[in-house]
């Protein structure tokens, strides 16, 4: 396993990466450049079974409802498939999924997972989960982000949900400028009520011995 | 044929420091040259018009260049998560242009409590404000004058602050009805049109940049007017060593990194500006005769004093649409209630309360800011529903320490493309900030808690903190005996070598550093200009008192 790997194996929280990769030697794979946006424009291509797989993880880690749009009817196989790293390529961007590894880890799953029940699927994910796995990681990140990034879903997050009601998907071109609530000028009028300043010849010395962190 | 080229001013890195300095000099004709290792980011490069937006977040869109590794990237090893970007406007190009200013107590901390390695700024508020307002008009700043937390700034211009949504006026009535501090905040988002240059959409996402130039950056604001007005800026020119003989810089030679050819360029004055690790790191890789430990290194301090802020992230949840999608990603509103120091809480300094927005559903399903991740299976429909868009997080971020022992070295195990030393950063929490951490996360939920959040998560204090602020590297001071830098940024070693950025700050406050950056790099383009043959008579770096003024 290499560094950018290890990574892979804990999606960071948004700002907050729970390790620090462990940059590589002489440059080493600091220089591919910019992934493209989109992921690959010619997707890893998966078998009937592979992809079969795929759909039935998607179904099992976001399991059909009747007002939702199923997520095996995403295509999160071409998703997947997009984002990646393809055989021979150095495994550095996001969800760190190298094909070799991604596939063998679709075949070990196979037809047994595809043809099991839908407790059998979850105990069969539940089991990656908790052996740690990467691939569990990989396969809920291109889920979750597969999913919620499609139109169809997104126009079931406006007909489902108060809160989204007006998402649109991506941030432009369109922006909320005509949904977003202006100040209330009362609101604005009672925030000059609060707050102080120390003048620069007002700063002296504090008494330090309340300090709770040198007792 | 010289085997060299020549210019007046040279510049290293094109982000806040190396900007505002650039455009001060071209302007009034002055010879100016600028490295920049990185690219001009383009409009398409941004991923804001696609469905994946959010996946691209983690990907070319990453904070962490470790994460990231573009080919104008380097490595940063070590307790670190160093947010910083490699390109034409520098990090600001993945801010989210929360704009505040320091308080004059800021500039006097040492005088407040001395402790680690906190000195005094050498110059005050009062010295610096003038070029507040100068930076602020040429980035274009959004907000509403009249904060009483901070002195008059009437000479400040503004476009009309970001629209709160429901989430901006969800906390600030918290603050309100709690008897607290809060204002709109000022942010380098416009929200008037500009020239090549859209108004705010209210779209979010500033942390991926804005392709239609509504954020705020050098890249727009500064580069185009600096290049007009005749400075000549060198993309994926990566500085190898600033060149110095007989005390002097005499320029720096650089890595062409399309062709691999390697440049020399002298010029009379070399103004350094590659962020708080850049900075240090170059300064440690430049040791040649004469300075042996690194150049305007005697004193050894070089790359010490380092201060990232500390963090905690902080969600809360509601029973009712909170919208965080909308709205620009500059903070709506801060609260500065427990800004300033009260030793009866049992620590120094204080930390600023800064309303976020939020993204989309995959960031909801993925576990928000302090990853509280959707569960998978059966429970997900019903957890998904339940807090896409009703969510609100606060930033807790406050003053941190400058401690000696937090530093930036080289690695001489790792190296960049270009075969030249990894930044190497040591960062350890000191006592002091994690006391006041975990006082502000208890005040955040104070807040939300009394407006109705239903559900609360936070990340505890973040260690290694998120390294978007990268500060105290290179510092001023009031002596050689406490600082790189006089309080006109020069080197104390050598007088013709000037350091502008995030290592400049003597302390780091309890706000987002770049109006500040901006602000010392008007002020000290100023004093090259009015001061420009003094300085390159200058044998030896003038003390503060002794120094020509502008």
């Amino acid at each position: 396993m290499n560094d950018s790997q290890a990574l892979g194996e804990k999606p960071a929280p948004f700002g907050a990466p729970e390790t620090t990769a462990t940059p590589g030697e002489a440059g080493g794979f600091f220089e591919s450049g910019r992934p493209r946006l989109g992921g690959l424009q010619d997707p890893v291509r998966f078998s009937d079974a592979q992809a079969a797989v795929i759909n039935a993880a998607a179904d099992t880690i976001i399991p059909p409802h009747p007002d939702w749009p199923t997520a095996s009817e995403q295509d999160l196989v071409t998703f997947a498939g997009r984002y990646i790293t393809p055989s021979g390529y150095r495994n550095k961007h996001f969800p760190f999924a190298t094909e070799d590894e991604f596939k063998a880890g679709l075949d070990r799953l196979g037809q047994g997972f595809v043809d099991g029940s839908a407790a059998d699927r979850t105990s069969a994910i539940a089991a990656l989960e908790n052996a740690e796995d990467p691939l569990f990681e990989q396969l809920r990140a291109l889920v979750y982000y597969g999913y919620y990034s499609r139109p169809t879903v997104t126009l079931a997050i406006n007909r489902n949900l108060p809160a989204g009601r007006d998402y649109h998907g991506p941030p432009l071109p369109y922006g909320y400028l005509q949904t977003t609530e202006p100040w209330d000028e009362e609101l604005l009028t009672q925030a000059q009520e609060n707050g102080s300043y120390l003048e620069t010849d007002e700063v002296v010395r504090v008494d330090l011995s309340q300090l709770s962190w040198t007792k | 044929m010289a085997a060299y080229e020549e210019t007046d001013v040279l510049v290293i890195g094109a982000g806040p420091g190396g900007a505002g300095i650039a455009l001060k000099l071209a302007k009034q004709g002055v010879k100016v040259t600028c490295l920049e290792q990185g690219p001009w980011v383009k409009p398409t490069d941004h991923p804001h018009y696609h469905d994946e937006w959010e996946l691209e977040k983690q990907r070319g869109w990453a904070y962490d260049p470790n994460v990231r590794q573009l080919p104008e990237d380097y490595p940063v090893t070590g307790t670190t998560t160093p947010y910083m970007m490699n390109n034409v406007g520098g990090s600001t190009v993945h801010y989210a242009g929360h704009w505040p200013r320091y308080k004059p107590v800021d500039f006097r901390k040492g005088t407040e409590h001395g402790l680690e390695g906190t000195i005094d700024w050498p110059i005050s508020y009062e010295d610096l404000a003038p070029f507040y307002d100068e930076n602020d008009e040429i980035y274009g700043i959004s907000g509403r004058i009249g904060d009483p937390s901070y002195p008059d700034r009437k000479q400040a211009v503004r476009d009309p602050e970001v629209l709160p949504g429901k989430l901006g006026l969800k906390y600030a009535k918290a603050s309100r009805d709690l008897g607290w501090h809060w204002w709109p905040s000022d942010n380098a988002v416009i929200t008037v049109p500009r020239e090549n240059r859209e108004a705010d959409q209210a779209m979010g996402n500033e942390l991926s940049g804005s392709p239609t130039g509504s954020l705020s950056t050098p890249a727009n604001a500064h580069w185009p007017y600096a290049i007009r007005a005749g400075a000549d800026l060198r993309t994926n020119a990566r500085v190898e060593t600033i060149n110095a003989d007989g005390g002097k810089a005499t320029g720096a030679t650089y890595l062409d990194r399309v062709t691999g050819e390697r440049h020399e360029i002298r010029a009379k004055i070399v103004v350094l500006a590659a962020n708080g690790i850049g900075s240090p790191r170059l300064l440690l890789q430049s040791a040649q005769k004469g300075h042996p430990d690194g150049l305007a290194n005697s004193n050894g301090i070089v790359g010490k004093y380092l201060m990232h802020h500390v963090f905690a992230f902080c969600d809360s949840w509601f029973d009712e649409p909170i919208e965080g999608f909308k709205g620009s990603f500059g903070a709506p509103l801060y609260s500065h209630e427990f800004y300033h120091t009260d030793v009866s809480r049992g620590f120094v300094n204080g930390f600023g309360m800064q309303v976020a927005r939020s993204f989309g559903p995959a960031y909801a399903a993925m576990g928000t800011h302090t990853g509280y991740t959707a569960p998978w299976g059966e429970k997900h429909r019903e957890f998904f529903d339940g807090h896409f868009a009703n969510h609100l997080m606060v930033f807790m971020f406050g003053e941190d320490l400058p401690v000696e022992s937090n530093r930036v070295t080289l690695d001489p195990h790792v190296t960049d493309s270009s075969g030249l030393p990894a930044a190497h950063v040591e960062y350890a929490l000191h006592d002091n900030d994690v006391a006041l951490a975990h006082y502000g996360i208890e005040k955040i939920f104070e807040a939300t808690r009394a407006v109705g959040a239903t559900e609360t998560n936070d990340t505890g204090v973040l260690y290694p903190p998120p390294g978007w602020h990268l500060m105290g590297t290179c510092r001023m001071g009031n002596n050689p005996g406490d600082s790189v830098l006089n309080k006109w940024c020069q080197t104390w070693d050598v007088p013709n070598l000037f350091v502008v950025d995030g290592s400049t700050l003597t302390t780091g406050a309890a706000v987002n550093p770049t109006s500040t950056i901006g602000a010392l790099s008007q002020r000290t383009g100023e004093y090259i200009l009015r001061n420009f043959d003094h300085i390159t008579a200058q044998r030896t770096t003038p003390s503060n008192a002794d120094a020509p003024t502008i």
